[in-house]
């Protein structure tokens, strides 16, 4: 459905070939329509790979990135013996749900790990959008004493990460009375998106015509209901791209969790993997582990495959820029 | 009731900045009420990011050192050593060896993803049919966790039950199943696998976009006047895609030095100590013996050493601007 | 009050935001530590840890102790045994931690000298059978005079050996080797049964477990791998030339190929499987080994003896689990019960029947050894045992990044001809360092 959203990326590309000199027009970038055909021609002679090639080549190294990945769907569909089985049967007989029964089963059970996961995705989606929209209008379309200092604190932090400052942080969600909370990752994870989703959304702010908010507060309307009913609609694309970070961040993050939770109950997917991997006696269930890793796979996927467009677009401009 | 206890320190927080918004507005009576009010606006849409930087990385950040500073036990009260940390620090071997090891497989893996990530940007540069697919599918596994993405590894590469050694024998690539975990090379070549296959789709996202930045007609004039193809990749191609590179090589360096859940969890460390890394033996030395204040003292270190790196690649960024 | 009619709702409309934000923080900071409830009416619930590997007779327990007690109800947590220690200190560190907890003995001077477990010496004092408890228990479970924990479940080190090899090795099966010469005898008589046939193995990838049946071989020589008390101890396996000894003994095995070759990688997955394959002569372990063997290879015929010292004599790691009150636990009374209870001659022996030996020395000497000879020797492995007080066992020994497990790894398949002394040099260094810092 969305297998060209990736070509967002390709700003100011010119196509070649049969291509249409329109494609250039997409991404507003100094496409000049004028190079002509010529240009165009010898491009295609200096070492555009023939059709089947390229086809050959790109579907062999797809298949090498898709193979761990159909490995694991025939995996988990396996009985839990057959799983188990050494060494492996490339394809099962006949398809068990068993794995994924004893899964939904494991300790506290699939749902409420998911339900964490889940709970402390959205709270930190929720928060850095917040955040960082607020903060992306005051750093574009405000002046203010020591500016310019204070956005550069909010960018340290990308500078440093927080696996560095990890056992500190640690006392102080401690102090807080945070830690073995998911509020507190939340906040943590909050903390660390900011400065990409800050410098996001500032960028998004200032890229919209200063005339647009001063026009609506003559019309009568505050701060921030010029913001919520003017800017926001504008800046929805940057909103989202940050709202995706926070959520793939948050729904993967591994080490902040593995130290601040400490009951088994709060555990988010990723560390509920480590339990299911514990097993007693040093064995591993592995037909329940990779279900589980399966479980915590599938909405990365499916969302990534929905909202590319906003997520890569977002990726390059917080990167590249 | 904790509503409470926390008063203070959100008053805490909050009242250096009142401070300072009032230093300013008696400074500047001068200017007139709507740039004042303006100004204030600015401050409070700012100060929601602001209070959780100074929370949840500022006070972490300085805790850091003020930690390193003491025998600091998980349970038990702190005393303070000086620099007693510090100097334990060089006659530390296990640090010395996972400093060794992290710095190596940095080297390892940084051009692994450059040169493959360059590879792979190189094929999906141009618009063509199919394109997008190929792109969409290299790049998925980005989305992952590294938690998830290890645990489907560890389990392809174990040695009873996994895929990896099955297709090696039938191929008659080995004669029985490889042992990967049991040795330092072996089972660093795993992590390896990983790694590429779940990030070298981001690299080769920025990549593509540095080579859609370079005008067709630069690599035109340069194959007309006679360069080859490999001179003109090493002459023009790669100096124009500095920038790109360097932000690659950012990302995969500090990446690489902050290793954690690849290794957690495929390898433990082992065998023996000979694949544990630097963040892992700061969480060891924090969690798992408890010794948080020399936790700390090692934070410090690898923050000045990751501080150092990002400045000489501030610095090869900026000369080319 | 008093300002313009048209600016305060713009104003206002803000500090509204900001006082929601606020809000929300103060709100979730209060969630964030909520309370644990009410506690009125009906029987006291205890919260309890103990390690996932315990998982076998730790159910039992438990639910025989709830059986007899209406008033008191325990439920029982298992954590995977790997990260036991770390998540119980962060749990109690945090005051989410368990009423009670049954921690390994080496870690147990850890916790008492940190302050988070209850003090009991005076309830133990009233205890009738406090005398004849294991006595390393005992001392695990006394800081600075005070005392933090009682002894609960037991486990001793011992030499295992394969009676049916030692027969075709031309060895007397009921007589095992009680010296260093006789032992690698055993074993170079054993290896030379055939290629696929080895004297020895030992999981040389384990700090645990080598801590547990290699410090025996330290100790039946006249030598110790840390002194003093712990808080103000010394590590002194560079100084203590019976710990040179030893590991040359283990590498003189390693090196006549005595050592089966799994040795050099065996995190101590492997042992008790290469064991019960029948091509082992020795291993050393615990008692958990007993009964596996008797359900998993009930055709080994094999035997249970001391480890051995140079010129006879011999050692054991007295070792398994001292259970403790957290200070932080609101039922200190109730907490006690279990605990006086765990200790009872009767609750011993229900214990002892699945596994663990008993702690109680009346049930070990008594009821336990009658089940056998190797629950004999188990028994008096246990009473006869010793282990090691340290508040950084974890660190010191027992991690897989350890000084200890390095130091083996280094003498006993080093290269080097010098791999040995280099080798304790470096983990009296290493050990010291470890102490050192904080």
């Amino acid at each position: 459905m969305s297998a060209t959203a990736l070509n967002t990326t390709a700003r100011g590309r010119r196509s070649r070939g049969e291509g249409t000199p329109g494609d250039g027009e997409s991404t507003g970038g100094g496409g000049t329509g004028g190079r002509g055909g010529p240009g165009r021609r010898a491009g295609a002679g200096r070492g555009r790979m023939p059709a089947w090639a390229w086809w050959t080549v790109c579907s062999l190294i797809a298949v090498m990135f898709l193979l761990p990945l159909v490995a694991l769907l025939v995996t988990v569909v396996k009985t839990p013996q057959a799983a188990a089985a050494s060494p492996p049967a490339y394809l099962p007989h006949g398809i068990s749900t068993e794995n994924f029964e004893a899964l939904a089963d494991s300790r506290e059970g699939l749902w409420r790990y998911v339900w964490n996961s889940l709970l402390v995705s959205l709270g930190t989606v929720l928060l850095t959008v917040t955040v960082s929209t607020l903060a992306g209008y005051g750093f574009a379309r405000f002046r203010f004493p020591l500016r310019s200092a204070l956005f550069g604190t909010v960018l340290l932090c990308m500078m440093i990460p927080f696996q560095a400052i990890l056992t500190p942080l640690y006392m102080v969600l401690r102090f807080l009375h945070l830690q073995n909370s998911l509020i507190g990752l939340v906040f943590v994870y909050a903390t660390f998106q900011l400065p990409i989703s800050v410098f996001l959304m500032r960028n998004s702010f200032e890229q919209i015509p200063r005339a647009l908010p001063e026009s609506a507060q003559i019309d009568g309307c505050s701060t921030l209901s010029s913001l919520w009913r003017v800017l926001l609609p504008v800046v929805r694309p940057g909103a989202v791209s940050v709202a995706l970070f926070a959520f793939f961040s948050a729904w993967n993050e591994f080490l902040a969790a593995l130290v601040l939770l400490s009951d088994e109950a709060k555990f988010t997917l990723p560390i509920f993997l480590t339990v299911l991997a514990s097993g007693q006696l040093g064995t591993i269930d592995w037909g329940v582990l990779e279900a589980g890793v399966l479980v915590t796979m599938v909405p990365c996927a499916v969302i990534f495959l929905i909202l590319q467009r906003y997520y890569v677009r977002g990726l390059v401009a917080g990167s590249v820029k | 009731m904790t509503a409470i206890s926390q008063g203070p320190g959100a008053a805490g927080v909050g009242r250096p900045r009142r401070a300072r918004r009032g230093a300013w507005a008696r400074g500047g009576p001068a200017r007139g009420g709507l740039a004042r009010r303006r100004s204030l606006t600015g401050l409070l849409l700012i100060s929601p990011a602001l209070l959780l930087v100074a929370v949840f990385f500022l006070a972490p950040l300085c805790l850091t050192v003020w930690m390193s500073l003491h025998t600091w036990p998980l349970l038990g009260s702190p005393e303070w050593t000086g620099l007693d940390n510090y100097l334990a620090i060089p006659g530390d071997r296990t640090f010395r060896n996972a400093l060794d090891y992290t710095v190596l497989y940095t080297v390892i893996i940084t051009p692994l993803l450059l040169v493959t990530g360059l590879g792979l940007a190189y094929l999906v540069r141009d618009r063509r049919r199919g394109v997008g697919l190929f792109r969409t599918v290299w790049f998925l596994p980005y989305v992952f966790g590294f938690a998830s993405a290890a645990y489907l590894f560890l389990w392809l590469f174990d040695s009873s039950v996994g895929f990896v050694d099955r297709v090696l024998v039938d191929l008659h690539l080995s004669d029985a199943p490889v042992q990967w975990m049991n040795a330092a090379d072996s089972a660093t070549t795993a992590v390896l696998a990983m790694v590429v296959w779940k990030v070298v789709g981001f690299q080769m996202l920025l990549l593509m976009a540095g080579l859609q930045s370079i005008p067709d007609e630069v690599n035109e004039a340069a194959l007309m006047d006679g360069s080859g193809r490999w001179s003109t990749l090493l002459r023009i191609t790669l100096p124009l895609l500095r920038r790109h590179i360097a932000l690659v090589l950012v990302f995969s360096v500090s990446g690489s030095m902050l290793a954690f859940e690849q290794f957690y969890i495929m390898t433990g460390g082992g065998p023996g100590n000979e694949t544990l890394t630097v963040v892992q033996w700061i969480y060891n030395s924090s969690f798992a013996n408890f010794q948080l204040g020399y936790g700390s003292a090692l934070s410090v270190l690898l923050l000045a050493l990751l501080m150092a790196i990002n400045g000489v690649q501030l610095y090869l960024l900026r000369e080319r601007d | 009050m008093s300002r313009g009619p048209r600016r305060p709702p713009r104003r206002r409309g803000i500090r509204a935001l900001l006082a929601l934000v606020i809000c929300a923080v103060l709100t979730a900071t209060a969630a964030g530590c909520g309370g644990d409830g009410g506690r009125a009416g009906g029987p006291v619930t205890l919260s309890m840890w103990a390690r996932s590997d315990q998982a076998g007779f730790m159910d039992t327990v438990v639910e025989a102790f709830n059986r007899e007690h209406p008033d008191v109800r325990v439920e029982l947590t298992l954590l995977p045994s790997g990260n036991y220690v770390q998540k119980l200190g962060v749990a109690v560190a945090s005051g989410a931690g368990p009423d009670l907890a049954s921690i390994d003995l080496v870690y147990v001077p850890f916790f008492a000298s940190s302050g988070v477990l209850a003090d009991i010496t005076d309830r133990a004092a009233g205890l009738a059978e406090l005398g004849r408890l294991s006595r390393t228990h005992l001392d695990q479970g006394l800081y600075e005079n005070r005392r933090y924990a009682l002894p609960f479940t037991g486990d001793a080190s011992v030499m295992f050996y394969n009676k049916d090899l030692f027969r075709r090795a031309g060895l007397d099966p009921e007589r095992p080797p009680g010296t260093w010469e006789e032992f690698l005898d055993a074993a170079r008589r054993i290896s030379g049964l055939g290629e696929d046939y080895h004297g020895y193995h030992f999981s040389g990838r384990c700090g645990g477990c080598n801590i547990f049946t290699l410090a025996p071989f330290v100790w039946a020589a006249g030598g110790q791998v840390v002194e003093g008390e712990a808080g103000a101890e010394r590590p002194v396996v560079g100084e203590d030339p019976a710990v040179a000894q030893a590991l040359e003994l283990y590498r003189t095995m390693w090196r006549e190929g005595l050592m089966t070759p799994q040795s050099a990688a065996d995190t101590g997955a492997q042992a008790l499987t290469l064991f019960g394959g029948g091509r082992v002569g020795m291993y050393a372990t615990g008692s958990f080994a007993v009964d596996e063997i008797h359900t998993t290879y009930p055709d080994l015929d094999f035997g249970v003896t001391p480890i051995p010292g140079p010129e006879g004599g011999g050692s054991s790691f007295a070792g398994g689990d001292d259970i403790a009150i957290t200070s932080d636990s609101d039922h200190q009374d109730a907490a006690w019960t279990f605990l006086s209870w765990a200790v009872s001659p009767r609750t011993q022996q229900m214990i002892s029947e699945s596994g663990p030996v008993p702690v109680h020395t009346d049930v070990a000497l008594g009821a336990y050894s009658e089940r056998g000879p190797e629950y004999a020797a188990l028994a008096q492995a246990l009473v006869n045992g010793r282990t090691v007080r340290s508040v950084q066992e974890n660190a010191l020994f027992n991690a897989g990044t350890s000084p200890w497990a390095t130091m083996i790894a280094q003498s006993v398949f080093g290269e080097d001809p010098d791999s040995v002394a280099h080798a304790v040099a470096q983990a009296q260094d290493d050990m010291a360092n470890i102490l050192s810092r904080g």
